[in-house]
């Protein structure tokens, strides 16, 4: 006789179908963990953007946007590449997309240092950052637009003037000694650098396509400025003097192709004088003459300049160089042009009124 | 000893050993993407290390800074599951995991915000 068959064990709730039980409770209980510190550190970084002294009041206008500055900064330099606006608040430097009225913050000097109105092209922006007074660690930076990376380009060595930037080829002036100044140069693609010689200690430097153009004092007694025109294309170098007379003012310059413009103000009264000239026929032309005209900006062929009318408003004024009469872009009634830009269809203008921080940028599109 | 010990850290069961595992493996993933997020951040141009530690290693390069980093966290993580008898281990894990997770979150909005 065998012995009976043991009963079946009563179906109990055993180890192993507790164990998955336990597991998730363990996940949910390190997922609140987890939350928890997400959430602190999310609100940490609100926190922070919120305390930020940067972010600009953007407002969509009927032609454009509107931007101005907060926290009292003060509205310096800009440029426009495309359908972005790059442009100097205090020690901050600042990108606005012009489709989207969204702002970036490129650079930031410290509380004592300063930021140079910055250069763009479509892919790059340039600046200058000076973190100290004296400007002896200045730097020039650049950021990419496509891989939205910054990157320093060289450690300048002294306050220089504004680095300039026109596709991907950036200058920019720099210290050799103490009191020599070159201006240097790269392709910011291949990386390839190159110099185009001494400066003299430029005031003002642009460039357009392979044309590099910088204002600089003559050495020697006084006597007006020097405007130098390099072709990076073939090195071809050339001295343009912009007046005779020692008292006149040089306001501005500008590259529209191959042909220079500058701004001329005479020494007295307000008049000033836009001229063309070109650079493979050596013509010179008077393009416009007013009071009180803006320092011109030039795109292609196309030069823009601000220009005040007897009604009391002010006029941004636009003239093909290949023919045609001057044409009104837009109307400005209230506070002074101080400067205007223009890239691709974009116009913008810099409004100052009468308070120091009551200054404000207003875009437009060309027709 | 073992009277103060239970004093001041009381054992923990098997589900709380459970829940360590769970925050220590939370907490080696965070750690990846906390290496991640700051390389790409220094990559980027405008983030700064502001350890000393971890910047001498992101310069002297990718590999030395990956050894590191995934590997100070594996050994900090497998100390506290050997320590995982005791509550404080659990305590420890929990904080560090949430650290981490505060600073992986500010580091991917701040990313994001870009």
């Amino acid at each position: 006789m065998s012995p009976a068959p043991a009963p079946p064990a009563p179906l109990t709730r055993g180890a192993g179908a507790k164990r998955p039980r336990s597991w998730v409770r363990a996940l949910l209980i390190s997922a609140l963990i987890l939350l928890a510190g997400a959430v602190l550190g999310a609100a940490g970084f609100v926190f922070e953007q919120s305390r930020a002294t940067w972010h600009p009041q953007v407002t969509a206008t009927s032609s454009g946007w509107r931007i101005s500055t907060s926290h009292g900064l003060q509205l310096g330099g800009s440029a426009l590449g495309g359908d972005r606006l790059a442009w100097e608040a205090g020690p901050f430097t600042l990108l606005t997309d012009l489709r989207s009225g969204k702002s970036r913050l490129l650079g930031a000097a410290s509380t004592d240092g300063s930021a140079s109105t910055p250069s763009m092209s479509d892919r790059f922006v340039v600046w200058l950052q000076a973190p100290a007074v004296d400007g002896r660690e200045a730097v020039v930076w650049v950021y990419d637009i496509s891989s939205r990376r910054r990157t320093r380009l060289e450690d300048v060595g002294g306050i220089s003037q504004s680095p300039a930037v026109s596709g991907t080829t950036a200058v920019w002036e720099t210290f050799v000694g103490t009191n020599a100044q070159r201006i240097n140069g790269v392709d910011l693609v291949t990386r390839r650098r190159f110099s185009l010689g001494e400066s003299g200690g430029a005031s003002e430097l642009i460039i357009s396509g392979t044309l590099v153009a910088w204002v600089a004092p003559r050495p020697g007694p006084p006597a007006p400025p020097v405007i130098t025109v390099v072709d990076t294309a073939n090195g071809q170098r050339r001295s343009i003097a912009p007046y005779p007379e020692q008292q006149d003012r040089l306001l501005g310059i500008a590259l529209a192709g191959r042909t220079l413009v500058w701004a001329r103000a005479a020494a007295a009264g307000t008049t000033v004088q836009i001229l063309a000239y070109d650079l493979d026929t050596a013509a010179v032309r008077t393009i416009a003459q007013g009071v009180d005209l803006s320092p011109p900006a030039a795109v292609g062929d196309l030069v823009v300049w601000a220009q005040p009318s007897n009604a009391g408003d002010t006029r941004i004024v636009g003239l093909r160089l290949s023919g045609g009469q001057p044409f009104t872009i837009a109307t400005v009634s209230g506070g002074s042009v101080r400067s205007v830009l223009v890239s691709g269809k974009t116009v913008a203008w810099h409004v100052a009124g009468a308070l120091p921080f009551d200054t404000y940028l207003q875009t437009t599109r060309l027709p | 000893m073992a009277s103060w010990t239970a004093r001041r850290s009381p054992r923990l069961g098997p589900f709380g050993q459970l829940v360590l595992l769970s925050v220590l493996i939370e907490l080696w993933i965070l750690n990846i993407a906390d290496l991640l997020l700051t390389r790409y951040s220094l990559w980027l141009g405008f983030a700064k290390e502001s350890n000393g530690v971890m910047d001498y290693f992101f310069r002297s390069g990718t590999v030395p800074t990956i050894a590191f980093k995934i590997g100070i966290v594996t050994v900090g993580a497998l100390l506290l599951w050997r320590l995982r008898d005791y509550s404080t281990a659990l305590f420890a894990a929990a904080l560090l995991t949430g650290v981490f997770a505060a600073v992986v979150a500010y580091q991917a909005l701040w990313v994001l915000s870009f």
